[in-house]
């Protein structure tokens, strides 16, 4: 009886509860990298001005998908020929048959008129030609190279938003060091590809781990001070140092809680070097750590922000330990060898080290960078290539890490995918050390 | 090792022979009889459409084909038609973000490492408009718990594959995704 009572409902399902959408997917399906073509933006004026802020677009807007580490970019050399400027020129079969098999085309065209520069951007999916649009974008700045580069590497971060799973690209974030290469150390910026390297401080002492607040307005760093080794703060929307209070002791290494609400930091006041935190004002100074031996270089979670990794020195080498950020759950993380600079992935869910796995008489001694994965304690060597590498830091988006090598002879910034992969030098002159990632 | 297999086909079951024995009779059904099979095919019908709003039943259906998508057609069926109903197609390109990430996030090194291979398990989640997913369910197990989990965790790990398209007027999209497992 109750079978045939369900004969009405039929009728009432079929007006309802059909407007919903299934994507149906599953691995084994290959999840090889995006191929991108990308073609030179076309010219939208011919003035010789015109032509050279193109030069600067197309070339940023290149290296920059190519950096992301999502891509397959597909080689120039395969392009069909004839401009593309507007989606009336995108010959769909001709893009995505081979050769070049490109599923995606990222084109458009920059005009020059006056003190302005128009750029209009597409990017399409050229397997489907009935909505092939995934992305278009019209800008407008000045006619400057240097507007030309930030509107390429905003186009870029736009495509790789998109095809990369809504995580923004990292075009136009900062990163922060050491360089010695006024004749003293002091903490410079550049862009992330090694564009627009400048001072920031003139201390004319050592000052030492710049580390970028999370709103990137103010930059926390340890610098000999008269009364030795102290915290300070510069402020980068004022362009000056900001009141931080004196600890008393060597303080060294800070680093921001992913709130921006606080530091944590190493400091011998009170003997041993311990950790402590602190209000990003300077009040609420806690002591965290009280183990026997050297306490230093903590990181917060930056996903949590509330546990704490650092470097205790308690079992003699340098291992690599997690705490809450009170100071319970110690865990370790390092099991053997040298192990130093532990920082967080920004999902949280892995550190990476600068590890020497064999330490010792005998042992080869080279100092390489490791993720370790905290849940499972799997751990993935990135760098084998020599030299000493440390002071890792992770790039806002997980997928590059940036550190300090000295490969090259000198130490030296480089950059790399979290993988290991695409590992490529940032700077060349004088010294340049422990570098520090914005955090967009 | 060899194992030796009977070769020989065993006889049918009682029950198959007698439904042949009762169609091939060919006597002709009585008014009563058609009756009662013209009912019991609209209740079947009827009872299965009823059955696609339940879980505990839609989770039995499958195994899907990758990339399939049937228009009008079922389970299905019933996630492809009204109101758009084109997403894999009009937006493959977010189809593949979707897989990419699940892919990347799911660590084998989760599953129990006795095990050497798996039925496959279905897993089921809604991508909201912002991204992010929710409603992370096993809709079918592969009968190894820690294969399950890993599943669901690669799912769980993720904080967003990027907001829906603008112009897609749904304010989330379901997904149904599968994880083969070969060591």
């Amino acid at each position: 009886m109750m079978r045939l009572l369900k004969l009405l409902l039929p009728l009432v399902l079929l007006t309802s509860g059909f407007a919903q959408d299934w994507i149906k997917t599953g691995t084994g399906l290959g999840v090889e990298k995006v191929r991108l073509a990308v073609p030179d933006f076309s010219a939208a004026g011919q003035d010789a001005k015109n032509a050279e802020l193109l030069k600067v677009f197309n070339e940023t807007l290149w290296n920059d998908l190519d950096n992301a580490g999502i891509f397959d970019m597909v080689s120039k050399s395969f392009y069909p020929l004839g401009q593309v400027g507007n989606p009336a020129d995108v010959k769909f079969e001709a893009w995505s048959a081979a050769p070049p098999s490109a599923a995606m085309l990222a084109f458009g065209n920059l005009g020059v008129s006056g003190n302005g520069m128009t750029v209009q951007g597409w990017l399409y999916d050229v397997k489907n030609v009935t909505s092939p649009q995934v992305l278009g974008k019209q800008y407008q700045d000045a006619a400057t190279s240097d507007a030309a580069r930030t509107t390429a590497h905003k186009f870029a971060d736009e495509i790789i938003f998109r095809l990369g799973g809504g995580i923004a690209g990292i075009a136009e974030s900062k990163i922060y060091f050491v360089s010695s290469r006024s004749g003293h150390k002091e903490v410079w910026t550049m862009d992330y590809d090694g564009a627009n390297q400048r001072a920031v401080t003139h201390m004319g002492s050592i000052s030492l781990s710049p580390r970028v607040s999370p709103d990137g307005s103010r930059i926390a760093f340890s610098s000999m001070t008269k009364n030795g080794w102290e915290i300070l703060m510069y402020s980068l929307d004022l362009n000056r140092l900001v009141t931080f209070p004196r600890f008393g002791g060597t303080n060294l290494s800070p680093a921001w809680s992913a709130d921006g609400t606080k530091l944590a930091f190493s400091s011998s006041r009170s003997g041993d070097p311990e950790i402590y935190t602190v209000d990003s004002s300077g009040a609420n100074l806690k002591r965290v750590t009280s183990f026997r031996g050297p306490d230093v270089s903590p990181a917060w979670n930056r996903k949590t922000g509330a546990q704490i990794a650092w470097v205790s020195g308690r079992t003699g080498l340098p291992q690599v330990y997690t705490m809450e950020s009170d100071g319970t759950n110690v865990q370790r993380v390092t099991d053997q060898g040298y192990a130093v600079s532990p920082a967080w992935s920004p999902n949280g869910q892995f550190l990476v080290v600068s590890w020497m796995r064999k330490y010792g008489p005998g042992a080869p001694g080279a100092q390489d960078i490791y993720i370790m994965d905290i849940a499972s304690k799997q751990w993935v060597q990135l760098t084998h290539d020599g030299g000493r590498n440390d002071f890792p830091c992770w790039s806002p988006d997980g997928r590059h890490i940036i550190f300090q090598s000295s490969r090259a002879g000198s130490l030296q910034i480089w950059t790399m995918l979290a993988d290991g992969t695409n590992q490529k030098q940032l700077t060349f002159a004088g010294s340049n050390t422990q570098p520090n990632w914005s955090w967009k | 090792m060899n194992i030796a297999l009977a070769t020989a086909r065993p006889a049918a079951d009682k029950e198959l022979t007698d439904i042949a024995d009762y169609v091939l009779r060919g006597a002709p059904p009585t008014d009563l009889a058609l009756d009662t099979a013209r009912a019991c095919l609209i209740d079947t019908l009827g009872c299965g459409l009823e059955a696609l709003e339940y879980p505990a039943c839609t989770k039995l259906l499958g195994p899907i084909v990758a990339g399939t998508v049937v228009p009008n057609g079922a389970k299905g069926g019933f996630g492809f038609t009204g109101g758009g109903g084109d997403f894999g197609s009009r937006y493959a390109w977010y189809v593949k973000v979707v897989q990419q990430k699940v892919s990347e996030n799911w660590l084998k090194y989760e599953v129990d490492p006795r095990i050497s291979t798996a039925q496959r398990v279905y897993v089921t989640f809604d991508v909201m408009r912002d991204g992010h997913p929710a409603n992370v369910q096993v809709e079918q197990s592969s009968g190894v718990p820690s294969l399950d989990q890993s599943a669901t965790r690669a799912i769980q790990r993720i904080d967003t594959f990027g907001p829906l398209p603008s112009d897609y007027a749904a304010n989330k999209v379901s997904v149904e995704f599968w994880f083969d497992y070969k060591r």
